[in-house]
């Protein structure tokens, strides 16, 4: 009998000891499954076609929608995109950034045109190194580039102007705010925008402020405007976050007999729009530069040319063009 | 199972569990090392590089200083260095995250050589201060490959982050369990073995036991009992047998003994109930009285010889008496014999008196003249000659009794000295035989212990001897005289 109780004993230390045994299997297999894990995802790539698209700046929506855009012609085509860029609008980032990839030795470049002679220059080397090089929602005329795709600033401004003298009730005193004074779409929209303007009587640009492509500044930017020209009738904003930016301005300054006109569909700008704080924005097709530039890549790629620049359309975005379902995307 | 196989079995099978257990412990451990070694050697090498291209500059910019051949040797070497680590980057597998990034890596790499070769060609050429821009190219090339390492290094340790926070975990764990584990397998290996040792030395310990019980006399110990079909259960159903047939032998033993000794009270009995009673004796003597009154002295004497034989046949059987004694007796025998027979037969004695000293059972030599009377002479009409002869020999006197009657046949005489068998009955005769002969024999045996005492020679029509060996060792206490008369 004791050697009963010695084998059920036995039995049952053994049966804790399975039990133990099989925990430690488990952990181990999981660690093994995570290992497996570790070095199967590894990349094997080495045919696709590298593109870097070094964007104005990284969390930007508007760049961010045109890496999408990118993204989704590079996987039809067989390329890789990389996207870049300085976490805030920083020319000289961008620049370095320019350098820095060139040191990297892509296949393609996408850039935002930036005006400044060294940029050129560089441009200039990268297609040297046999880098194909187009500029995107800027372009840079000056440099070698190889293509511009983007939105015609110029008409995108002229559009403007013909929205905001469209009515002549709102006779008056303009104020403009842009991105950047060295930004070259800016630059452009503006003189698009100037140029329907000063054929309009009764319209008159009395102050061009740059928002740095801050909704903060543009908000502080409106307020000091509207304190030196309080005879203001309408603010054009020429960089996405202008319009929302000056909207909050004018709450600031407590004025609602405004009209505001911006660029561009940022959720707050279709929000704004819907409850009638901003009259119209003109909208870009960021997705679509995205897409065309990289489609163009292609043809480039495979021997085929193009013409110097591709120009993608824009919208007018109003109340009575936002579907109720659409105000927040 | 025998022990043998169990041992062979279940010792091997411990070691055996053991190790594998070990081994399974060390395999993991090794899985655990192999994950860190998956990342760090990437991240060793980008590392190395960045570190390198430094270093090379730095070769670069000393050549540049004072254009000697050793710098110049020296920046090759360090070149050489970074292409060879540039080609253990190409030939390093790469994860998703960071594939673009090391191509890239790689290329600002081959960027950095060419212009560093560039910068060599300008100050080959002796031109022009050309190669200062050059040097800044490479310079600032060297600055993104560092970034781009660091980059690098990040995006791969992030990668690898939540991999390595599971792993962590559930290494943890896993130390837990593996300690618990080897706490488990000690404690169950030494119960193990403890069990195993206990399975041999319990029914040592139970045999070891019971044996010593019995060597201490204990023949009713019960043996041990071993259910196991093994050496251990065999050797305890021997033990028990052997036990049991030990008991059964001294059984048998006691019982021969009893046996024996009722077989000689018997026989005594019977001896004596062959003998007269004291009645006969008493009235002989009368009878003897009577005749001498009538003046029939003849009668008288024979009447004495008689009550004297009777008297010599009334003692104690028990008791030893000296060959003269017995001489005496066997003399008084003849006498009323040849009363009897006449003339028809001789009594002829030839005694060596040293030899009449020695102790025998009472009654050796009567019966045996009575059974030559008997079955040798009673037939004969004439000429019949008994002849008792006793010498010393050396250690023995030799006590020989012959006739020259009938003798008997073989098998008679076979069966006389089978004295332990069944008296044998001579039908022809009607008339017991060999009784009182194989009776002597026995006595003698019982009384020296000895079985070749007692030789018979005879053949049918040429007589009869009986030859005895009385040992005289030990037995002979000189003149013996007879007490019990009367």
């Amino acid at each position: 009998m004791s050697n009963r109780k010695w084998t059920v004993g036995l039995s049952a230390i053994f049966l804790v000891f399975c039990y133990f045994l099989v925990q430690f299997l488990s952990s181990t297999i999981t660690i093994e499954r995570l290992v497996q894990q570790m070095q199967q995802s590894k990349a094997d790539n080495r045919n696709v076609k590298h593109v870097v698209l070094i964007s104005q700046e990284l969390d930007n929506p508007y760049w961010r929608t045109m890496q999408k855009g990118a993204e989704e012609a590079a996987a039809k085509m067989g390329m890789e995109i990389e996207y870049t860029g300085p976490i805030r609008i920083n020319p000289a980032e961008q620049l370095k950034l320019l350098e820095k990839s060139i040191a990297a030795r892509p296949d393609a470049l996408l850039v935002q045109g930036v005006k400044d002679r060294q940029y050129d220059v560089l441009i200039g080397q990268a297609i040297d190194e046999g880098i194909k090089v187009i500029t995107v929602d800027t372009d840079s005329p000056d440099s070698r580039r190889l293509a511009y795709v983007g939105t015609d600033n110029r008409e995108a401004g002229r559009r403007m102007g013909e929205l905001v003298a469209g009515d002549s009730s709102w006779k008056g005193s303009i104020g403009v705010i842009i991105g950047s004074e060295l930004a070259e779409n800016q630059l452009q929209r503006l003189e698009g925008f100037r140029s329907v303007i000063d054929k309009t009587a009764g319209f008159q640009i009395v102050d061009v402020r740059s928002s740095n492509i801050s909704r903060f500044q543009a908000a502080g930017q409106t307020e000091a405007m509207l304190s030196q020209y309080p005879g203001i009738r309408t603010i054009v904003g020429f960089s996405a976050w202008d319009a929302v930016g000056a909207v909050e301005g004018m709450k600031a300054k407590n004025r609602a007999d405004i009209r505001v006109f911006g660029f561009d569909d940022l959720g707050e700008t279709r929000q704004a729009i819907a409850g009638g704080a901003i009259m119209a924005s003109v909208v870009q097709q960021p997705s679509e530069i995205g897409y065309s530039s990289v489609s163009l890549l292609h043809q480039y790629f495979n021997g085929g040319s193009s013409p110097a620049k591709q120009y993608t359309a824009t919208e007018i975005l109003d109340a009575s063009r936002l579907k109720p379902g659409e105000v927040h995307r | 199972m025998n022990i043998r196989r169990m041992l062979f079995i279940f010792i091997p099978a411990l070691v055996i569990l053991n190790n594998s257990i070990a081994f399974f412990i060390f395999q993991s451990g090794r899985t655990v090392q192999m994950s860190y070694n998956v990342a760090l050697e990437r991240v060793l090498l980008y590392k190395q590089i960045a570190g390198q291209t430094e270093g090379n500059l730095r070769a670069l910019n000393l050549y540049l200083t004072d254009r000697s051949q050793s710098r110049h040797s020296e920046y090759l070497r360090q070149r050489d260095i970074l292409s060879g680590l540039r080609g253990s980057l190409s030939a390093q597998e790469t994860i998703q995250a960071t594939g673009g990034a090391v191509r890239n890596y790689r290329n600002m790499i081959d960027t950095f050589i060419a212009q560093e070769e560039a910068v060599l060609r300008a100050v080959a050429s002796q031109s022009s201060l050309s190669y200062v821009a050059l040097y800044e190219e490479a310079e600032k090339t060297a600055g993104f490959i560092q970034e781009e390492g660091h980059q690098l290094v990040d995006t791969e340790l992030s990668f690898y982050q939540p991999f390595y926070r599971q792993i962590l975990v559930h290494t943890d764990v896993m130390n837990k369990w593996g300690v618990a584990i080897y706490i488990l397998n000690t404690l169950l290996s030494v119960a193990f073995a403890y069990w195993i040792s206990l399975g041999i030395s319990r029914p040592i310990k139970q045999l070891v036991q019971a044996a010593k019980k019995i060597s201490y006399g204990n023949l009713q110990a019960a043996p041990p009992r071993i259910g196991a079909h093994n050496e251990f259960g065999i050797l305890s159903e021997a033990f028990g047998r052997m036990q049991d047939n030990l008991k059964e032998l001294i059984a048998r033993d006691k019982e021969s003994l009893e046996k024996d000794r009722l077989v000689k009270e018997l026989e005594l009995k019977a001896l004596q109930n062959q003998m007269n009673p004291h009645f006969l004796f008493n009235t002989l003597n009368v009878l003897s009285k009577l005749a001498l009154l009538e003046g029939a002295e003849k009668t008288s004497d024979l009447t004495v010889s008689m009550s004297n034989l009777l008297r010599y046949n009334l003692r104690k059987l028990d008791r030893p008496v000296t060959l003269r004694d017995e001489v005496n007796h066997a003399k008084e025998y003849f006498v009323i014999q040849q009363a009897r027979f006449n003339d028809r037969i001789r009594f002829v004695t030839e005694i060596d008196e040293a030899a009449l000293n020695v102790h025998v059972p009472t009654l050796t030599l009567q019966p045996i003249l009575e059974n030559a009377f008997v079955h040798g002479i009673e037939g004969k009409e004439e000429g019949a000659v008994i002849r008792l002869t006793i010498e010393r020999l050396q250690d023995t006197v030799r006590v020989a009794i012959s006739d020259n009657g009938f003798g008997m046949s073989e098998e008679v005489r076979e069966s006389l000295l089978r004295f332990d068998a069944e008296p044998v009955f001579m039908q022809d005769r009607g008339q017991s035989t060999g009784l009182g002969t194989r009776n002597v024999f026995k006595r003698l045996e019982l009384f020296y212990g000895r079985r070749d005492l007692v030789e018979i020679d005879s053949k049918p029509g040429r007589g009869t001897t009986v030859i005895m060996r009385i040992p005289c060792t030990g037995k002979e206490g000189g003149d013996v005289s007879d007490t019990d008369r009367g």
